[in-house]
């Protein structure tokens, strides 16, 4: 008999290893190992608006405006230095509650301030700007065969891009079902073989498990279209929710969402995106339960920071650093991961931006090793080349 | 005297020959006049999909005649869609321009509120009428070619239609470069795009104001704060002209974003006697403000940019980056994607390169070196491009109206915008994907099986009324035409695999339509 992995892990796990994030050592029904959940920020968010140092005193004279609200109704995080903006109160929250960490100076050690490049790098995980396959795809190939991925988009984006095409469940299109009988049969054969024959196989089984979703305990419904993004994440997040916590077996998960690209104009833009991501990930928490939630990390980051100054456009630039939240029932919480050296001209990158003090791909490796037990070779193949800088705070 | 204008006459002579024997260099590739497979295999790569009639129009007629009409010619359609067309597009924009000030900033004193629901309304839907009146146009076009062109550089210039004026603005922009692809020349799309408020006020530069002008100076006297964004002068680098590895740097992004303050669009507040007094110059709805503008000294791309130019030093960098060799690559590469395969051979890509640098980019003479290649010839045999959303609707209806007008603007624009692919409404500036790993997934997969069978059982009508929904539909007697039909779409389509044709047996004929139009070789172009 093969001996799985997972059973070999139970037993590793039983003689006496530790791990923050597995389910069963902390004796959930799940027999799933973690799960790990991204949420990807298309834009670039501006972290510094988000998540504020609100304790250096340069802080601000760097943004006149955009400094204004979090410096007056901020709510302190620890004594990290940080205060959380008032529309991230439910972010805030799950720090006190030690399950979130944040890292204020994330990113890449590529420098590349132009969106398509810098996400282009963060989804293929191995520090170049190209590449045939993205992480989670390569993540994908290392777990156990009855782990499932799946993306919350509407397309395929790079970092499921590779051998395998991942699920894909897009919300607000139940009107677009697949046919059945004889015709679904057709379509399949002359498919099969075809790359659009593999996607209609994943068709179908995604559309299995969002039966199963409903038949737990239905979807949240809504006119998505038009509708405010905030309201709209926080909805969309439940339903994924649903989806996770009905398929044990999907272990990977990703969504994208766009809406931070603050050139000008970003304090009503970002308290919008942010009230909508802070609303979702508290909803994600909320519907998964606690013994899901146990086995869940959830990653949230964006291609890259903005400058520290506000531009003459109540806006900011592209930068580089940037924030990265990282949430779960079995995270390390309440603490800042990575270095944050201060706003002065000189700990700064270019002297406009943030450095970077702890890379994405370190974070997602220990994530994934805490998820999955995988070991460095596994990990070596997903992020080949990364720094490799343990996690500090 | 008179030996000199002999000589004149000769090296005119010499010159127009030169000319000549270059436009028409023979080449066997570009002047055999295709077959009805080459032709019906152009039409798709380089079009919206044959219809009997263009088809024959095509066949005989040779790539580089293909190509050139496209250039050359706009697309003719049938009159009654033409009439529709101008009817969705309503009200022309100067006439909305004049009622209510600069892109409907100005609203009129003691408007009444039914007044001004009527006005936030047509500004609200403007926008997106103009996008269903392309759409018409695109799938009624006897030039299917010219219209993959347009949109082609639709995409690549990519604006947003719901920022703003834009809504108002997005028509003109679409005509603007309509016209600027007769110049055949990439500096006169690249002009036509920079130069329309429409990118002004997509990317930001609007709001850029130089610290130091007149107005700059102004705003921060009175306690305002104002400043650059480089939010357009970064695109203009990484997407429109050299791409993002071309070799330029930060600092080529920032003293960009300083050459271009004051490029503007009119806004409400000031009469036309203060504008020309200001020195303020206008092309159409694009306005130059000197008084936002940096003149001091900049380096840009290796150039020294003396303090003091304005106006001059855009028009000088926008050649500089049309020139640049990077711009020839990335060009040509993305030409390459979207009109031969994801990864085009390195050696094609090459050739073209060449040809847009040795003709000082020209976009005819870079897709000839494309038509030209062994590559293409070999992929009109073989279609191997998963088609966008927008191919694959289009060339639905076309297939299935076989030169009926298509007259239900509103079924397109639904799918279209429900795939993913309705133009000008990508919010990012880097244009819609064209590859194959853009498009393909299981959600596209369901939502193309679902639309294929509407379309085959009539539950979604080309013909009807522009707003023919799924309620209001007429009996299937009563149906004006545009009915799939199996076998004129198998025929249409050329050759169908044995799988296909075997996967028909014992379907019904609404499910044998919906299964062509749904089958890997209808998907593929």
């Amino acid at each position: 008999m093969p001996i799985h992995r997972r059973d070999f892990l139970k037993a590793a796990l039983a003689v006496g290893g530790l791990s923050l994030c597995n389910a069963w050592a902390w004796g959930g029904q799940s027999e799933y190992a973690g799960r790990l959940v991204v949420i990807f920020l298309r834009g670039g968010l501006d972290g510094l608006f988000a998540f504020s140092p609100v304790a250096d005193p340069r802080f601000a004279a760097l943004r006149p405006t955009l400094a204004r609200r979090v410096l007056d109704e901020g709510i302190a995080l620890g004594r990290s230095g940080f205060a959380a903006h008032p529309v991230c109160a439910p972010l805030a929250e799950l720090f006190h509650a030690g399950e979130l960490a944040f890292a204020p100076c994330a990113g890449s050690i590529d420098i590349s301030r132009s969106h398509f490049l810098a996400q282009d790098i963060f989804e293929l995980g191995t520090g170049a700007s190209k590449g045939a396959s993205g992480f989670m795809s390569r993540a994908a190939s290392e777990l156990d065969g009855d782990q499932d991925t799946i993306s919350f988009t509407s397309e395929v984006p790079l970092v499921f891009r590779g051998a395998v095409i991942p699920e894909v469940a897009q919300f607000g299109t139940s009107r677009y079902k697949l046919p059945s009988g004889r015709f679904l049969e057709a379509l399949r054969q002359t498919h099969a073989g075809e790359p659009t024959g593999e996607a209609l196989e994943q068709a179908i089984s995604t559309e299995a498990a969002i039966a199963a979703a409903l038949a737990e305990g239905g979807m949240e419904r809504g006119a998505d279209r038009g509708a405010a993004a905030a309201p709209a994440f926080a909805r969309m997040a439940r339903n994924m929710a649903r989806v996770l916590r009905a398929n044990p077996r999907f272990s990977l998960a990703f969504v994208d969402l766009g809406g931070v690209d603050t050139h000008a104009n970003q304090q009503t833009l970002l308290e919008r995106a942010l009230t909508g991501l802070s609303e979702g990930i508290v909803a994600m928490r909320t519907e998964l339960g606690d013994s899901e939630w146990r086995r869940t990390r959830v990653l949230v980051c964006s291609e890259f920071g903005r400058t520290v100054r506000e531009n003459g456009t109540g806006g900011t630039d592209h930068g580089h650093g940037g924030l990265m939240l990282l949430a779960g029932g079995a995270v390390p919480g309440g603490r800042m991961l990575g270095s944050f050296n201060g706003l002065d001209d000189a700990h700064l990158n270019e002297t406009r931006d943030l450095p970077v003090s702890l890379d994405w791909r370190d974070v997602l490796a220990s994530s994934m090793k805490d998820c999955f037990a995988m070991d460095e070779a596994a990990l070596n193949r997903i992020f080949p080349g990364r720094p490799g800088r343990p996690l500090q705070s | 005297m008179k030996k000199k204008f002999i000589l004149f006459l000769r090296l005119c002579t010499v010159l127009l020959g030169l000319q000549a024997l270059e436009l028409a260099a023979a080449s066997p590739a570009l002047d055999r006049p295709m077959d009805e497979g080459q032709a019906r295999n152009m039409l798709s790569r380089f079009g919206y999909g044959p219809t009997p009639r263009t088809l024959s129009a095509t066949t005989g007629l040779t790539p580089r005649q293909y190509l050139m009409r496209a250039i050359d010619e706009a697309s003719t359609l049938p009159a009654p869609v033409d009439v529709q067309a101008e009817k969705i597009a309503g009200e022309p924009l100067e006439s909305i321009w004049a009622r209510y000030g600069p892109g409907g900033s100005a609203v009129p004193p003691a408007e009444t509120t039914a007044a001004r629901m009527a006005r936030q309304d047509l500004i609200v839907n403007y926008g997106l009428a103009q996008i269903e009146a392309r759409l018409l146009i695109m799938a009624n076009s006897d030039n299917p070619g010219h219209e993959a062109l347009l949109s082609f550089w639709l995409n690549h210039f990519s604006v947003f239609v719901s920022k703003g004026r834009n809504r108002l603005l997005v028509g003109d922009y679409i005509h603007g470069l309509d016209e600027a692809i007769r110049a055949d020349s990439f500096e006169a799309l690249l002009r036509a795009s920079f130069f329309h408020p429409a990118m002004q006020i997509y990317l930001d530069n609007e709001q850029s104001v130089s610290p130091d002008s007149r107005i700059g100076r102004r705003a921060t006297s009175r306690g305002k704060r104002v400043g650059i964004n480089e939010n357009l002068a970064r695109e203009l680098l990484e997407l429109h002209t050299l791409g993002v590895e071309g070799g330029y740097d930060q600092a080529d992004v920032q003293a960009l974003a300083r050459i271009i303050t004051g490029a503007d669009v009119p806004r409400a507040d000031e009469t036309p006697e203060q504008l020309e007094k200001a020195g303020v110059v206008r092309r159409g709805y694009f306005q130059f403000d000197p008084r936002r503008h940096d003149f001091g000294g900049k380096r840009f791309l290796g150039v020294d940019f003396p303090p003091g130019q304005g106006l001059a030093e855009i028009d000088r960098a926008l050649h500089l980056m049309a020139t640049h060799p990077s711009t020839a690559a990335h060009i040509s590469t993305k030409l390459a994607q979207r009109f031969l395969a994801d990864e085009p051979p390195a050696e094609v890509v090459a050739a073209m390169v060449k040809a847009f640098r040795s003709s000082d980019g020209r976009i005819s003479t870079t897709l000839l070196a494309l038509f030209e290649s062994p590559a293409f010839q070999a992929s009109l045999g073989a279609p191997n491009k998963f088609k966008e959303p927008l191919d694959y609707v289009l060339s639905m209806a076309r297939i299935v109206c076989e030169d009926q007008p298509i007259t239900n603007s509103q079924a397109l624009f639904k799918a279209i915008s429900e795939m993913g692919q309705l133009p000008m409404r990508r919010t990012t500036p880097d244009g819609y994907g064209v590859q194959e790993k853009d498009w393909l997934s299981p959600v596209a997969m369901t939502k193309r099986i679902r639309f294929a069978r509407d379309v085959a059982q009539g539950t979604v009508q080309f013909a009807g009324p522009p707003g023919a929904a799924e309620a209001d539909r007429p009996s299937p007697e009563a149906q004006p035409g545009c009915r799939a039909d199996p076998e004129r779409i198998e025929k249409m389509l050329g050759a169908t695999r044995a799988i296909t044709r075997r996967s028909l047996i014992g379907l019904s004929v609404d499910e044998k339509s919906a299964l062509l139009l749904a089958s890997p070789e209808f998907m593929r172009r």
